[in-house]
């Protein structure tokens, strides 16, 4: 039925809001409710900042001799194959862009929890009954999750720089904030999906985990792929992962032996890791909208 | 047995010009086929305060839902200010406020931070923003609380926020479902003063679910009562009151000066029916005393009519009461709650027996 509105209602008291709402618009509105947030949970704040590059340094310490086989390649053959098929000596500097795709891997269940906290506490239904766009809700959320993990991948870059990690291309570290991004919305789409089908904290967390562990470690995030069993390198190319931090690696690191064999550059390894990421993330988030679209209507 | 008056039902619906909200044979069925809402109908005009009363799964809450655009309805014609609350929700939405149950607020933020969010949700400039806010944090008493994160706050200053939130806007009519749910009596004292204000004062039509039917009772101008996804009973709490049978009179007798207390109940029963204003009567004997009970249409006005016959008469009347039926006693009546004896307004209690 549509009617309209009795003539006697009209100007009784006209609500003092009257603008219309814009994906834009309400999507700051989200941003900047997200952003309070994590500014008012320090503790969790500095915990994920700090928590990957803990990582990064006991992980870049502990494997630093892998890169050179431990020395024994080079004493054998007077050279290092193992040394080319890593495309670089520094095991920090071949860690560093894993590191970054692994902390998107992870921080992005923070906007699926965090759409889950909304709707079991209620806020989800203020914002439903508000006159809002209701992609703004999601894409909100994300965008603030989005622009913490990239402060991060600044930071992450910079200890990099001071653990003597050098970029091979430094031109190209624009790709690193686009790959991540590209990669942290994939999952936050991912996420988010999971969250609203399951609509359970503790039901998303154990099948985020159930599915990031093992998509982490069949990836090229600690060896390259030339140096994985068979079977594990064939998974590993079907990793989304696995795109992502070849990509990233390129930037830091240049080709490696596999990929100057196989003919590749710099620029088609990082096109094809964008066009994953991107083919991807599309999917995820259509996905995640759907969902939500059926829930919130 | 006083016979009930007959309720108001099923009244053909006519509309208004000054509806607010009208609501025509809407039913809604879940998936599964849960059929919670059976066709039910009722408007509310402006300016009223519109009580929504049921036991718990009558289909109140599926109902206020409906209504704000959070879920949506099988069939029927629903409109709020005039729009659809389906093709036309986001104009209902943006002329509405709802607080739910429980207060929705963020408890990482002040007071004064969730209600900056909500201004923006309704997009209002930060200027009209933070003279709203500033108006609802007086109105409101929350004084310098307002600064301080909303998990510090007791669950009565949650409310209120919640409440201030859900007016940031200036909306045209309130849906509160719920609203005292969880708070102490005094803090529900001070809710139900801040909603008779608005109300009264500031013309809010406001739509309110409740099952404190003392909330009701005080706040509601109107009550429909949803029993099993149907509307059993409509009308102002008075109306209600009055329909199960209006205040009933019961007067006891005793054997005293050679007459048994038998003989002089029914000697006052033929006296006090013949009365106008008395709708029914119901003799009771006990070993002591007997009871003459009678319905009475103008409530305590009509004990000193009916003790002066009495007392012409002669008759020794011991003791006399007064019995005015709650919004309990409607409530259960025409919830027809299941597993609960009612105990009968005309019920009468002889003391000293």
């Amino acid at each position: 039925m549509t009617t309209s509105a009795p003539a006697t209602l009209a100007p009784l008291s006209p609500p003092v809001g009257t603008g219309a709402g814009s994906i834009v618009r309400d999507s700051a509105t989200i941003y900047r409710r997200a952003t309070m947030r994590m500014l008012r949970a320090p503790v969790q704040l500095y915990v994920s900042l700090v928590q990957p590059l803990v990582w990064f340094v006991l992980f870049g310490q502990l494997f630093s001799r892998l890169t050179t086989g431990f020395g024994m390649a080079a004493v054998l053959t007077g050279q290092n194959p193992i040394v080319a098929q890593f495309g670089t000596a520094n095991y920090s500097a071949f860690f560093l862009p894993a590191i970054i795709i692994q902390m998107m891997l992870f921080g992005a269940a923070n906007s699926a929890l965090g759409i889950i906290t909304d709707d079991q506490s209620g806020y989800l239904n203020r914002l439903r009954v508000a006159p809002i766009n209701r992609l703004a809700i999601l894409a909100g959320n994300l965008l603030a999750d989005l622009t913490r993990m990239l402060l991060q991948v600044a930071i992450l870059l910079l200890v990099g720089l001071l653990f003597g990690v050098r970029f091979e291309y430094p031109g190209l570290l624009l790709f690193t904030f686009v790959l991540a991004a590209l990669f942290g919305l994939m999952m936050g789409g991912a996420g988010i999906f999971v969250a609203l089908t399951t609509r359970n904290t503790q039901a998303t967390f154990l099948l985020l985990n159930f599915f990031m562990v093992p998509l982490l470690f069949t990836s090229s995030a600690q060896l390259p792929a030339a140096l994985l069993p068979d079977w594990l390198q064939t998974v590993s190319h079907f990793n989304p992962v696995t795109y992502a931090i070849n990509a990233t690696r390129v930037i830091v690191t240049g080709l490696n032996a596999q990929q100057v064999a196989a003919g590749e550059s710099v620029m088609s390894v990082i096109g094809l890791g964008v066009g994953v990421m991107l083919v991807l993330a599309t999917l995820a988030l259509t996905a995640a909208t759907l969902r939500f679209h059926t829930l919130v209507r | 047995m006083l016979a009930p008056a007959r309720l108001r039902t099923s009244a053909p619906f006519q509309a208004p010009s000054d509806d607010v909200i009208a609501v025509r044979d809407l039913t809604k069925v879940y998936p599964g086929g849960i059929e919670a809402i059976k066709g039910i109908r009722f408007f509310v005009r402006d300016g009223e305060f519109f009580g929504f009363l049921g036991p718990n799964g009558a289909g109140k809450s599926t109902t206020i839902k409906i209504l704000i655009t959070l879920l949506a309805r099988s069939s029927g014609e629903i409109s709020v200010l005039g729009y659809d609350v389906s093709s036309e929700a986001s104009t209902v939405r943006r002329l509405i406020g709802y607080a739910a149950p429980e207060a929705c607020l963020d408890l990482e933020l002040t007071g004064r931070e969730n209600l900056s969010i909500q201004g923006s949700l309704y997009h209002l400039d930060r200027a009209t923003t933070r003279r709203r806010s500033a108006e609802l944090i007086e109105l409101m008493d929350l004084g310098t609380a307002a600064d301080r994160k909303v998990e510090t706050y007791s669950g009565g200053m949650r409310k209120r926020v919640d409440l201030a939130c859900a007016l940031i806007h200036k909306p045209r009519v309130l849906f509160l479902d719920e609203p005292s749910s969880g708070l102490d009596p005094q803090n529900r004292a001070v809710v139900w003063r801040y909603l008779e204000r608005l109300n009264k004062e500031e013309g809010l039509t406001i739509f309110l679910t409740t099952h404190y039917m003392e909330e009701a009772d005080r706040l509601c101008d109107r009550l429909a009562i949803i029993d099993d996804g149907i509307i059993s009973a409509e009308g102002s709490p008075a109306d209600l009151k009055a329909s199960i049978g209006g205040a009933v009179v019961s007067i006891v007798f005793k054997t005293s000066g050679g007459r048994s207390a038998n003989e002089q109940a029914r000697q006052a029963h033929e006296l006090v029916k013949a009365f106008p204003f008395v709708s029914n009567t119901r003799l009771s004997h006990g070993d002591a005393a007997s009871v003459l009970a009678a319905a009475v249409s103008n409530g305590g006005e009509s004990i000193p009519i009916l003790l002066r016959v009495l007392a012409e008469a002669r008759l020794d009347v011991t003791d006399v009461r007064l019995t005015s039926p709650t919004l309990d006693d409607v409530f259960l009546k025409y919830t027809g709650v299941r597993g609960v004896q009612v105990e009968p307004i005309q019920s009468v209690v002889v003391h000293g027996s």
